[in-house]
């Protein structure tokens, strides 16, 4: 299971639109709810309708409300206390930006990351479209134990997709190092950095466009079968790897991604 | 205080704000989104709706319904705001003597106005409705009688008016905000006079020291 995400707009057409913008990065594969309006058709938040947000995207691992104004963040509160006890200490509301930090949020908790680290990369949304800024977990800190039992299993590809390692293809490539108990870590010179594979925001991050190579580094007792399965997602561009999305989905995330493509390619 | 005496209460506060919302409306309008005498009436009306379920309650369960229908019904700040400082009061009350006596009212009331700086991160001197929950709270606690207190409660609101607003949807107009009282002290004031009114004898007569 992963964690939950809820927008809380005063405005439904702004709360549904970032529900949208979550749903097209990251599938159906995060609970999610959201609200807005003040419940009598006008601007403004309803702590009823944040209840049924939250029951809507309810998870055991935990729950993120993202809030736009100051009135929708202490109705959210109010709501967070009327939630059973053993609910209450599982639903948090981050300090965020509500559009950059839902999506952002709701793709770190696409890779399986706890409460605390979706929050803390929601609160890091807004410095999402500046150059590389390392979170203290980056991988490059812990090198890999030198009597490790595992050896390391190192390998590169060039990224031949359009768009490189955006965020969708981002979130493939973290779902898919998910699927591996090994440590993996990537980078973008066989020196590092290393990013932490299993984390989108930090792969995000590598801003890797179209002709990139990326360095892995596996360790771990599947760590063969993991750079296989890397190697070749980056290989065929992201290509084959199971779809998140319906077809009109990724209609509208190729337009997306070529605008982000060119906004990339000037910077 | 089971039964009609409490609900006395919290009908003559209901009644107060309904009466007096075009007056909120205006002063909201002024320095606010001029709806809150609006949103206020409709929490009143909700909480005088269930007047078949509430009337029969406890002093302190009736207070925490009517909170909880109040953060319902009333959206913005002011729902989480006035539901919390009922709640809390109910809280505060449950298990205690009713009708409460003056130290056990003057503590809860000390304990729900905490609960509403929390929420707001907020306190006294910002133009809020703390500006008028704080002094009354001071007051129950002190030998005040009872008998000032609703003067005071008026007054604490209306000395929001040349207040500097640096909490709460007033403060986007900075300077502008001088000049007005708030529309949540007003509200507040209210409140708190309509119940001090309808206190009955044992809450309201002897103060802690003569």
């Amino acid at each position: 299971m992963t964690v939950g995400i809820v927008i809380v707009s005063h405005s439904p057409k702004v709360a549904e639109g970032t529900a949208d913008m979550v749903r097209q990065m990251v599938g159906t594969m995060v609970p999610l709810g959201w609200c807005g309006g003040d419940g009598q058709g006008g601007l403004g938040s309803d702590v009823g309708a944040i209840l049924r947000a939250i029951e809507a995207a309810w998870s055991e691992d935990g729950v993120a409300v993202l809030v736009d104004l100051g009135g929708a963040a202490m109705q959210a509160e109010m709501a967070i206390e009327l939630l059973d006890e053993g609910r209450r200490a599982r639903v948090q509301i981050c300090e965020a930006p509500l559009v950059e930090g839902a999506v952002i949020g709701a793709t770190e908790a696409s890779g399986g990351a706890d409460l605390a680290a979706v929050r803390a990369v929601a609160a890091s949304a807004m410095g999402a479209a500046t150059p590389p800024a390392w979170p203290a977990s980056a991988a490059d800190a812990t090198p890999p134990a030198p009597d490790s039992p595992e050896p390391i299993r190192r390998g590169q590809a060039e990224l031949v997709n359009a768009v490189g390692l955006h965020a969708r293809p981002a979130v493939r490539f973290t779902q898919t190092a998910k699927r591996f108990q090994s440590r993996i870590e990537v980078a973008l010179a066989a020196t590092g950095p290393w990013a932490d594979a299993k984390s989108p925001v930090q792969v995000m991050r590598l801003r890797a466009g179209q002709g990139r190579v990326l360095h892995l580094q596996v360790e771990g007792a599947d760590a063969g079968a993991a750079l296989d399965a890397l190697l070749q997602l980056v290989r065929q561009g992201f290509e084959d790897s199971p779809g998140l999305e319906s077809s009109r989905g990724v209609e509208n995330s190729r337009g997306i991604e070529n605008s982000r493509g060119v906004e990339n390619s000037r910077g | 205080m089971s039964g009609t005496g409490s609900w006395a209460l919290i009908k003559a506060a209901a009644g107060s704000l309904i009466a007096h919302a075009d007056e909120l409306t205006e002063l909201d309008r002024a320095i606010g989104d001029g709806d809150h005498g609006i949103n206020m009436k409709r929490g009143a009306e909700a909480v005088l709706a269930k007047a078949d379920s509430l009337a029969g309650l406890p002093l302190a369960e009736l207070l925490r319904q009517s909170g909880m229908t109040l953060v319902m019904t009333v959206g913005g700040a002011s729902g989480p705001l006035y539901g919390t400082l009922l709640l809390e009061l109910g809280k505060a009350l449950q298990g205690q003597s009713d009708p409460p006596d003056r130290a056990t009212l003057a503590a809860a009331f000390g304990a729900a106005v905490a609960a509403v700086k929390a929420r707001g991160r907020s306190d006294s001197g910002q133009k809020t409705l703390l500006d008028v929950l704080v002094p009354l709270q001071q007051a129950l606690a002190g030998a005040q009688p009872v008998t000032s207190l609703g003067p005071l409660t008026l007054a604490a609101a209306a000395a929001t008016t040349p207040m500097l607003a640096t909490r709460g949807r007033a403060s986007f107009l900075g300077e502008r905000s001088i000049g007005h009282m708030d529309p949540g002290a007003r509200s507040s004031a209210l409140i708190l006079v309509a119940l001090l009114e309808a206190l009955p004898p044992a809450a309201a007569s002897p103060p802690l020291t003569p």
